[in-house]
């Protein structure tokens, strides 16, 4: 069985490696660029060391990681055909991005659901909510770090202290977000923190709350700071539907969005409808796993933030596809992983790390059962 | 914990149908935006993908498809050497 298991993930990272070199060796042959050829080399190889070494050595979940090292070579190639510079630079931030993975895949085994956890998350969070309503000249885009943090306390609080304190927490961060105008992020946060709620305690004088304060907060921000509209969103089918079935030679200029942070109108651009719509849905195993990580977590601790971190990651994703096709009024949501933005790369690497962790804790946990069994018998 | 563990299990369900039923949405609108309709992928023939002789992209696809339109386009080059004009040979609209 273990000889299958092995063959059965050498033969799904030996086909990945190959997509990926195959992704920047066809446009290379094509365009004759020197720079696309040393991506075809560079993007396979990075994946295969950190695929394998980081999850041998960091015992992290191998298919979260090469679902996540996957979309990032995705991410890479949609720049790489258009703006091969730019392609050589997403490589540096994938890699700060795979530090914030790691870091958050050793965090989640050394933290425990303690008052200090949960004061300094919640303290770190929010004062990184607030850093743009205290200093309006700092324009950094640090909302979905501060989000990351800020599960960690949830998590923390909810476990430790129970879920009103933690629910308090969580409507003061919602309240920052839609001061500061990130209704999108406002949004999700809110339904994260229903779901959780609802998930971990279930009792109504618990959620009924938790949705009215929620809504009145939505409800207060709509009238106070009105939402503006997506501009590109509008044209964006007819422009996805120009790029073809399977890509366009040269991208279609409304697609080329010079100030986007958004990849994926590049890469429907560039690779096609079909290829951008499997990648899309690359993220449901991702979701999957990640859930499935917090529902054999030990711990409640665990399961929260692996839930609340899955939640996140699918939630985003959903919004990023709704607004991208005008279905939400809002505007603001990538892609997670296909983004060029650094904080919210490096943020959302750190959910999957957290996720990374808590499934390789799981498993340590299993093995150290049957370990204990097999003594016992 | 148990309760928790199901609660989440429930989660993971609706959001995948949500998932799930958010990509059928984005692709139909997609196919919207390109005039494809249901109606008309079932009266589509199967060979579209292929060089079909009555495809708007282009006829020329051989030389031999040249006698007839080059008269009309050159009516003393019948003879003459110079008018031989090769076609560029052209490829179906998913450039395969």
């Amino acid at each position: 069985m273990n000889k299958q298991r092995v063959s059965a993930r050498f033969r799904f990272t030996g086909a990945a490696l190959l997509l990926s070199a195959l992704m920047f060796l066809v446009p290379a042959v094509q365009s004759g660029d020197q720079r696309l050829y040393l991506l075809a080399v560079l993007v396979p190889c990075l994946m295969f060391l950190c695929g394998t070494l980081l999850a041998r050595v960091f015992s992290l979940d191998r298919m979260l990681l090469m679902l996540s090292l996957w979309l990032c070579a995705v991410g890479i190639a949609a720049l790489a055909l258009s703006d091969p510079e730019a392609a050589l630079a997403q490589p540096l931030r994938c890699g700060a991005g795979l530090a914030a993975l790691l870091a958050g895949g050793i965090l989640v085994r050394s933290l425990s659901p303690s008052l200090l956890t949960s004061v300094c998350s919640a303290f770190i969070g929010l004062l990184l909510l607030a850093g743009k309503l205290i200093a309006p000249s700092f324009a950094f885009p640090l909302e979905q770090a501060a989000l990351a943090i800020l599960l960690l306390s949830f998590s923390s609080l909810f476990a430790r202290q129970g879920p009103v304190s933690a629910a308090l927490m969580g409507a003061a961060a919602l309240a920052l977000l839609l001061v500061r105008g990130s209704i999108m992020e406002a949004l999700l946060w809110g339904s994260v923190l229903l779901m959780l709620l609802f998930a971990a305690d279930g009792r109504l004088m618990i959620v009924l709350p938790s949705l009215a304060v929620v809504l009145i907060l939505v409800f207060a921000a709509f009238r106070l700071f009105p939402v503006p509209g997506a501009p590109a969103g509008s044209a964006l089918p007819d422009a996805l539907v120009s790029a073809g079935a399977f890509g366009a030679d040269t991208l279609p200029e409304v697609l080329s969005l010079p100030n986007s942070e958004s990849l994926l109108p590049r890469l429907a651009g560039h690779y096609g409808l079909v290829f951008t719509g499997l990648t899309v849905l690359l993220f449901l195993p991702l979701f999957l796993r990640g859930s499935s990580a917090a529902v054999y977590a030990r711990t409640r601790f665990h399961a929260m933030l692996a839930m609340g971190a899955s939640l996140l990651l699918v939630l985003r994703t959903l919004a990023a596809l709704l607004s991208a096709l005008s279905f939400l009024p809002l505007s603001g949501a990538d892609l997670p992983l296909l983004t060029v933005s650094l904080p919210d790369l490096c943020a959302q690497l750190f959910l999957v790390g957290l996720l990374c962790g808590i499934s390789g804790r799981n498993d340590a946990d299993l093995a150290e059962d049957a370990h204990l069994a097999m003594l016992a018998g | 914990m148990k309760q928790m563990r199901s609660r989440f299990r429930l989660l993971t369900l609706l959001l995948a149908c949500a998932f799930l039923l958010t990509v059928v949405l984005c692709a139909g609108s997609v196919l919207r935006s390109a005039g494809i309709t249901l109606a008309s992928l079932s009266s589509l023939s199967p060979l579209s993908g292929t060089a079909t002789p009555d495809s708007t992209a282009s006829p020329k696809l051989s030389p031999g498809a040249e006698t007839t339109p080059a008269p009309e386009a050159s009516p003393a080059g019948s003879g003459l050497p110079g008018t031989d004009i090769s076609p560029e040979p052209e490829y179906n609209v998913f450039g395969l």
